[in-house]
């Protein structure tokens, strides 16, 4: 009898447990819809305020009267703004971003042909800077107070002060120009390693130093909690304890921070991309900025906002994940500075 | 002990970085040996000398003194930007933390979604329509976007103050509404709320910058740091001074500020941990 209340008392406990999980998973997934109906609204009004005809832009300087009365039906520019910030909407939610005036191709070919080499940009940034950001950050805590904490804080202040780009073009002249070990910028053949280095290592600059000051007091505030000094007690050796018991629990705040950062990176690789003419949507914004092909850079802009909102929603999931207190309290996520 | 000697250090260092450039750019007309925008086609691109510190650009133009005039540009739109976003978001923060009830919960949600907005690439977005981007321009757009995170400090600061027996003590006598906010909450929420906008201002000076060598702030020939470096960059590999100089100005100027801000945080508001966030 008793052995059954603990059993069903358990199965209350897990069925609650999943509720809370899908509820804060359906929660979460709502979040995201004002997010980007209100980046996608923003856009609409600032391409809507633009001077200038888009259909006279798209047909081209020797197009005749015909031809762009034509195309303004078509893209629907001859509707009043209501209906036109509908089916602005509608095409949104189906993938369709508009289309380049200058390379005379839908925006979403655009898209999907330069992210592969945003993707892998931003993703090899961020795991350099976990690795020199996590590592400075363990290496400041265990010298709390020391030479070491000191030099690390300082230098993950610089990281953080630094504008990405112009240090992009500084390791260009030490790495390429003065030792000639690297490659200047560009793709080579298929964005290998030596091409990637430099870019991601400038990209990663900002990240390396947020993720050393917040792996540095996650650390600390861990260090101090009991079950580590129980540990100690225990005799199990230093670096088990870091690896095991503390390192777990101060992966949570870097979580976070980790998602926040990406707003960051991916605004960062827009500049990183110009200077190492690395392929990817931020080289695209650039070209597009220089040539005035709006529905590029809005386009590039919506798709790079959405990669951030659905990484962040991501993250959240995955911090509820590793943190049970989360799914309870609701977490929201939040927006990153460059 | 060592923890507050670092304190002080970190802010006297933050301090000493930004008073520089607030100096340099009061007094750049006195400071700036040349005349920023001066073209000399017999110095062009020269190097690092006695004559001009940091070199001439590709219009012999001495960076010294042009690299003095963008500190100018970089501090007006850096602390104007921070001032639009200080007074939206301590409006909304503070409208919302004391009336509670539907209108926190409508100003909260519009927090939440514009602090989930990528804030830097929503400034390009809007810069990109403009034909002609200036600077003034960019401070406003930068302003707009920049307040979310500042109503939600604000807000957080005047729920836990509204509480306090100071302010029942003042609504107890009478006093309004309005004037329990500005009178006596809003001077308490003044530490937060000057730690923010210093990290603002930080923040603020790196978009811009970003946005300069994008081509969608400062044009040429206005001595915007972001704009030289932009410049600079086709002569990279063989004059890297053009573009080293501003970009050292850039990291220096957000550094100071970064610093101050941090230390200023430890000063004023101890509750708060270690980091800038």
């Amino acid at each position: 009898m008793q052995a059954g209340g603990v059993n069903s008392d358990f199965c209350l406990l897990t069925s609650d447990f999943s509720k809370y999980m899908l509820s804060f998973i359906v929660r979460r997934f709502l979040s995201l819809i004002p997010v980007v109906w209100g980046i996608a609204t923003i856009v609409f009004v600032l391409m809507y305020l633009v001077p200038g005809d888009p259909a006279r832009l798209m047909a081209g300087q020797n197009a005749s009267p015909q031809t762009i009365e034509a195309l303004r039906a078509k893209m629907g520019l001859d509707r009043p703004v209501h209906e036109r910030y509908v089916l602005f909407l509608a095409s949104l939610a189906r993938g369709d971003l508009g289309y380049s005036y200058r390379q005379r191709r839908p925006v979403s070919e655009v898209i999907s042909e330069r992210f592969p080499a945003t993707l892998k940009l931003a993703l090899a940034s961020i795991l350099i800077a976990l690795l020199f950001g996590v590592s400075a950050g363990i290496i400041a805590a265990r010298h709390h107070g020391g030479v070491l904490d000191y030099g690390v804080m300082g230098l993950s202040l610089l990281g953080i002060s630094t504008p990405v780009f112009w240090l992009g073009l500084m390791l260009i002249v030490v790495f390429s120009v003065w030792l000639g070990w690297l490659p200047v910028g560009g793709y080579g053949e298929s964005g290998d390693i030596l091409h990637l280095l430099l870019p991601a290592l400038s990209l990663s600059a900002i990240s390396i130093g947020y993720f050393a000051r917040i792996t540095r007091s996650s650390f600390l505030e861990v260090m101090r909690q009991d079950y580590i000094l129980a540990a100690r007690a225990r005799g199990i050796p230093e670096s088990r304890i870091i690896c095991r018991h503390s390192l777990r629990n101060a992966a949570i705040p870097l979580v976070t921070v980790v998602g926040t950062n990406l707003a960051g990176l991916l605004g960062g690789a827009v500049a990183t991309e110009t200077v190492f003419a690395w392929p990817g949507i931020g080289r695209a914004i650039y070209d597009a900025i220089l040539v005035r092909d709006l529905p590029v850079v809005e386009g590039g802009v919506i798709f790079l906002a959405f990669v951030f909102v659905v990484s962040n929603l991501g993250i959240d999931l995955l911090y509820a994940w590793i943190d049970p207190r989360v799914r309870l309290t609701g977490y929201s996520g939040t927006g990153g500075e460059l | 002990m060592s923890r507050g000697k670092r304190r002080s250090f970190t802010m006297r260092i933050g301090m000493v970085l930004v008073l520089l450039l607030v100096v340099s750019a009061i007094g750049a007309d006195f400071l700036a040996p040349y005349d920023p925008y001066k073209v000399d086609i017999g110095a062009v691109m020269l190097a690092p000398s006695a004559e001009h510190p940091f070199g001439t650009d590709y219009l012999g133009r001495d960076v010294l003194s042009r690299v003095i005039y963008g500190g100018r540009i970089s501090l007006a739109i850096g602390v104007l930007a921070v001032l639009i976003s200080g007074l939206i978001g301590t409006v909304i923060g503070a409208t919302a933390g004391f009336a509670g009830g539907w209108v926190d919960e409508v100003l909260m949600r519009l927090t939440d979604i514009v602090l989930s907005f990528p804030t830097a690439l929503l400034a390009l977005a809007v810069m990109a329509i403009f034909e002609n981007p200036t600077v003034g321009k960019i401070f406003i757009v930068l302003g707009l976007v920049g307040w979310a995170n500042i109503a939600r400090l604000v807000r957080a600061e005047v729920m836990a103050i509204k509480e306090r027996d100071y302010i029942t003590a003042a609504r107890s006598v009478g006093a309004g509404p309005l004037s329990i906010v500005i009178r006596h909450v809003l001077p308490n929420t003044l530490g937060t709320l000057i730690v923010a906008l210093t990290l603002g201002v930080a923040g603020n000076i790196l978009t811009e910058a970003w946005l300069s060598f994008l081509g969608l702030g400062a044009q040429p020939p206005v001595p915007s740091w972001g704009a030289m470096i932009t410049e600079g960059q086709f002569f990279l590999t063989t004059r890297p001074w053009v573009c080293a100089f501003p970009g050292l100005a850039i990291l220096l100027t957000v550094l100071g500020f970064n610093m101050l801000g941090d230390g200023l945080r430890d000063v004023l508001d101890p509750r708060l941990k270690r980091t800038i966030q």
